[in-house]
């Protein structure tokens, strides 16, 4: 049996100073507010594991903690506690990179390292594509600047040769190569998706962050998107954790599923499943609100 | 091969103050490998719920299925974790649903082919062979890179037996596989599908035309007679 590339455990978020009583494993409060001091629970004892080559989906109302969760995994928000161990042995320039780093063993609590190993893990291993395209990309830098400041992230050298992987991205990501030194703020919603795909992928990552990367665009750009997200997964075969509320996404996307409500996964298991024989209460209404 | 015990599924439905719908009650058979068995009864009997308890697309109430996996030895499918259960599907197992769901924007040649390329087949082999098995069922071949969201409902089954059965799995189950499948074409999918069973594959299908379900299976498990 495959080993998990990501394996997640317990990890919890607290906005606020948190006490007793919202740490508490065992607390649940609608809208995930503390009756003892107010703090906010964003995601709490989430545990899972991803495997190479698995599209993991995360699926849930607005304010379940969806996105907390993917953002403390990519060290944008810092855990109040919990686990993550990361085991890989691959090409990608992670150990390379990491001087004086042991390697990616699965021993250690990635979470507790420095903020270097971090900062690396974040350059050469993950790659990340948020709903609002401002978060993900610099708006005023050219589309194929934006690139390559990732590549530079990582280490990269050669003007010549990261423009030309620059554009071998966009023209991936089906961006006309001409736009390639114009600004993504003059891009439309849908193209500006497309260059953070381009981004977060410039420096082959191995577990690729999807947050509602298609919300907010309309159906035949969604379209778009989703399919060129389905390519990069089967050319590559890099491991996808992809968050939406949208249930046809997580249908065309995922095996997986795990399925969160106020912070906590509810539910997880095969993705038809989830959707065909859902089994806690949240699921199925959740299911049967679909349009 | 495939071993069900006192396997029952209900569902609780939260959602109507957690009424309880019962799909099927203490099914228990046994299937050698290389054999077919069909699935008899009236609609609504619990003829594909069986199937998806299997497959697992749901979650078996009680029981047990004990599976010989060849990747993974004896597996009970009732029980294994989502990751097993995602690896024997993958290459052990195939499904013929009564719809198609369809992957759209995808032309039917690769809706066919992607489940052999999943396989680690390399690409070109992998469409060739599908162009291949769409012949034998009778697709034209102006069809091939058309999608089949717009095919018609017959043309849509017979994509859907080709994707099932393409990469020669070892357990393969059928929901109504013909049932809008005029009669030639009935015909030539149930030729591929006793090639398939011929060549060793497993079979478990549900049919309501008793006639059909006789050119295949080999023994009939009847629900209406569990009833009684």
């Amino acid at each position: 049996m495959r080993k998990p590339v990501l394996r997640v455990r317990n990890v919890t978020k607290i906005f606020g100073k948190g006490c007793r009583t919202c740490l508490d494993d065992g607390s649940v409060f609608e809208g995930g507010i503390c009756p003892d001091c107010g703090s906010i629970t964003g995601c709490k004892n989430i545990s899972f594991d991803l495997f190479p080559n698995e599209i993991l989906g995360i699926v849930g109302e607005s304010g379940s903690g969806k996105s907390t969760l993917v953002r403390m995994l990519y060290f944008d928000v810092e855990p109040t506690k919990g686990e993550m161990f990361i085991e890989f042995e691959g090409k990608n320039g992670v150990s390379a990179g990491l001087p004086g780093f042991t390697g990616l063993t699965g021993e250690n609590n990635i979470f507790k390292t420095g903020s270097f190993i971090k900062r690396q893990l974040k350059n050469f291993f993950f790659g990340m594509v948020y709903q609002s395209a401002h978060l993900g990309l610099n708006l005023d830098v050219t589309a194929g600047g934006n690139i390559v400041e990732r590549m530079l992230m990582a280490n990269g050298r050669n003007i010549e040769k990261m423009r030309a992987r620059a554009s071998m991205l966009l023209a991936r990501t089906e961006i006309p190569v001409e736009r390639m030194d114009s600004p993504p703020k003059n891009f439309s919603g849908g193209m500006q998706q497309r260059v953070q795909i381009a981004k977060a992928i410039a420096n082959d990552p191995a577990i690729l962050f999807l947050d509602e990367v298609t919300s907010g665009l309309d159906v035949s750009v969604q379209a778009k998107v989703l399919d060129l997200i389905r390519k990069l997964q089967n050319e590559t075969g890099v491991s996808m954790l992809v968050v939406s509320h949208d249930l046809g996404v997580i249908r065309l996307l995922t095996n997986r599923t795990l399925v969160m409500k106020n912070g906590r996964v509810v539910e997880s298991g095969l993705t038809d499943q989830i959707l065909e024989d859902p089994q806690q209460e949240y699921t199925q209404v959740l299911v049967n609100s679909a349009l | 091969m495939i071993k069900v015990k006192d396997l029952s599924k209900e569902f609780i439905m939260h959602i109507l103050n957690g009424k309880v719908i019962e799909g099927f009650k203490n099914v228990s058979f046994e299937l050698e490998k290389g054999r077919a068995m069909g699935i008899k009864g009236k609609s609504g009997r619990g003829k594909s719920s069986i199937l998806k308890c299997i497959y697992r697309t749901y979650i078996p109430s009680t029981g047990s299925i004990m599976y010989e996996s060849s990747g993974f030895g004896g597996v009970d499918l009732a029980r294994a974790d989502d990751h097993t259960v995602i690896e024997i599907r993958k290459s052990e197992m195939g499904f013929i649903t009564q719809f198609l769901h369809i992957i759209p924007r995808v032309s039917a040649l690769d809706v066919v082919a992607e489940p052999l390329i999943g396989a680690g087949v390399e690409r070109e082999n992998a469409l060739k062979k599908a162009a291949g098995l769409l012949s034998e069922l009778g697709i034209p071949e102006r069809l091939f890179d058309a999608y089949p969201s717009t095919f018609s409902g017959g043309e849509k089954q017979r994509i859907n037996i080709a994707r099932a059965v393409i990469t020669k799995p070892r357990l393969l189950f059928m929901d109504e596989p013909t049932a809008s499948l005029d009669e030639k074409s009935t015909a030539t999918a149930l030729a591929v599908l006793n090639a398939l069973k011929a060549g060793g594959t497993t079979m478990i299908g549900a049919f309501h035309d008793i006639r059909l379900m006789k050119q295949i299976a080999d023994v009939i498990y009847d629900l209406d007679e569990m009833e009684a």
